[in-house]
């Protein structure tokens, strides 16, 4: 278990050390690669919390749906449905990433150009990796609102915008947050599949590391590394209480 | 309904779909399995293919020891901690995976804090390679990936009823005997749920072999990289397959690349 831990203290050590060659420990410490990742060239975070959350936002736009339908319809190609959103987590983000090169490099009606050469490529890629987990939050949490909450639903007359409004979004919206959390924290941590989309000035944070790491600058790497853990104990932090409650687990 | 088909189809079913076509035909469109055959049939990529299954497997035998143990730890011991050692076990699998391998070249690398140890203490003229190598990548993989199998064993051993291990016991079979005949093939289908991502996961697992090379970049590795790839940027790949456009195109180029040396290669990414 403490093996497990060895890569943290590493990557601390490494985003405050200056200079650090030669010695188990830095001999000196510094904050200016925080800087440097932060204030200088900010492009890495700022894309990655844009594209992240973009991704969110179209992973529950499509999950919250998805997850209705499983849950609570006897519409055709439900089976269909669920067996495409599981497909996602056995598709390799590298095959995802290339297939979309392949996809989608010819011209768009009325631009010179194939959607790969536009950002939005980038949260769009992210928002199909991450469906699963989303449609997952937003299954379980539908769950909660079991045959008695509809009954009573029915019986107040209440018409099917307004029940949803005033019966079933309050019951699910935990679960929802909790899935997106989620969804959002993983789609920061993504490499493989963006990896082969970011062009010059889309980079993410991971991007961003491999970029510095190559380059000789460890440090700043170790830097954005460390804001990827904090980000994951932030999420985790928020995932907690929520995911002790009946209809706020991620994973059912 | 439609809406949802269809950002799933466009987005989803359609790449995927496109690349298989790509892949069972040739430049005039027509069916075909050269592909394939010239995959099978050049040595670069079956070592490629062979490497890949046997860290696939080497860690799936080295994530279930560790992670069956944890598990059993988890439910069948109460031990003071233990909720913290519960929640400790998750940290590996939320943590970003390039991060954790990042760390541990910083920690186990070359010039990392325990080689420079170990030749100060031991007067040894070489670092010990720890990671450089498809041992490194099974120790990363490993230590990132046993607590899915935990999850997976813990979720089934909860499951198995009591009494039929009472049951056993009561006729003798007790310690490997019971774990073997009876506890095993209870929590076969949960096992082997845990093994099949953790395989999954390492197979086609770009980021942590691709940074376990020996760095840092100044070093003959990175230098041979360099030459390769060019000057460090991340639309590598992506400039190279828009400029061809081809869907045979090679990742990286072919030629020596540092994969080869280090015997440290993916299919899905390098071929």
């Amino acid at each position: 278990m403490l093996l497990s831990f060895i890569p943290y203290a590493g990557v601390a050590l490494a985003a405050c050390s200056r200079g650090w060659s030669l010695t188990p420990l830095p001999l000196a410490y510094t904050l200016q690669h925080f800087e440097r990742v932060i204030v200088e060239t900010p492009k890495y975070i700022v894309n990655s919390f844009l594209y992240s959350g973009l991704a969110v936002v179209l992973c529950i736009a499509v999950g919250v749906p998805i997850a209705w339908i499983l849950g609570r319809s006897t519409m055709r190609g439900r089976g269909a449905l669920d067996s495409i959103n599981t497909l996602i987590l056995a598709v390799p983000g590298t095959a995802l990433g290339i297939a979309y090169i392949r996809a989608f490099h010819f011209d768009l009606p009325g631009f010179d150009r194939g959607l790969t050469s536009f950002w939005i490529v980038m949260p769009l890629i992210l928002a199909v990796r991450r469906l699963p987990y989303t449609v997952r939050g937003a299954f379980s949490s539908s769950s909660s609102c079991t045959a008695p909450w509809r009954r009573r639903r029915r019986a107040w007359g209440l018409r099917e915008a307004r029940a949803f409004r005033d019966v079933t979004l309050p019951l699910i919206w935990k679960g929802i947050v909790v899935g997106g959390l989620f969804s959002f924290m993983t789609s920061l941590q993504e490499a493989s599949a963006v990896l082969f989309l970011a062009l010059g000035g889309w980079e993410m944070i991971t991007n961003g590391i491999f970029a510095f790491y190559i380059a000789g600058s460890s440090s700043e790497a170790a830097a954005l590394g460390v804001i990827l853990i904090a980000v994951a104990a932030v999420e985790r932090r928020h995932h907690q209480p929520a995911g002790r409650r009946p209809h706020g687990r991620v994973f059912g | 309904m439609g809406l949802i088909w269809l950002f799933l189809g466009v987005f989803l079913v359609y790449p995927l779909t496109r690349i298989f076509y790509d892949a069972v035909t040739d430049e005039t469109g027509r069916i075909t399995l050269a592909n394939f055959s010239a995959f099978f049939n050049d040595g670069f990529y079956l070592r490629a293919l062979w490497k890949s299954l046997v860290l696939g497997l080497a860690t799936v035998v080295a994530s279930s020891v560790i992670g069956i143990a944890v598990a059993f730890l988890l439910v069948r011991y109460d031990f003071p901690g233990r909720r913290l050692f519960s929640y400790l076990t998750l940290i590996p699998i939320i943590s970003p995976p390039l991060v954790g391998t990042l760390g541990f070249t910083f920690i186990l690398g070359r010039a990392g804090s325990i080689n420079v140890l170990l030749m100060d203490i031991f007067d040894m003229l070489k670092p010990i390679n720890f990671l450089y190598g498809i041992h490194g990548v099974v120790l990363v993989e490993t230590l990132h990936l046993f607590p899915m199998i935990t999850l997976n064993v813990v979720d089934a051993l909860g499951k198995i009823d009591p009494a039929l291990e009472e049951a056993a016991e009561s006729v003798g079979a007790r310690g490997w005997r019971k774990f073997r005949t009876v506890t095993l093939p209870l929590m076969t289908p949960g096992y082997v749920a845990g093994a099949l991502l953790v395989f999954i996961w390492t197979f086609s697992d770009f980021a942590t072999p691709h940074p376990g090379r020996p760095g840092p970049p100044c070093r003959p590795g990175l230098s041979q990289h360099r030459a390769v790839r060019g000057p460090p940027h991340l639309s590598h790949g992506h400039r190279h397959l828009r400029a061809h456009g081809a869907p045979r195109h090679r990742l990286p180029p072919r030629g020596p690349p540092l994969g080869r040396a280090q015997g440290l290669l993916n299919p899905v990414v390098f071929a």
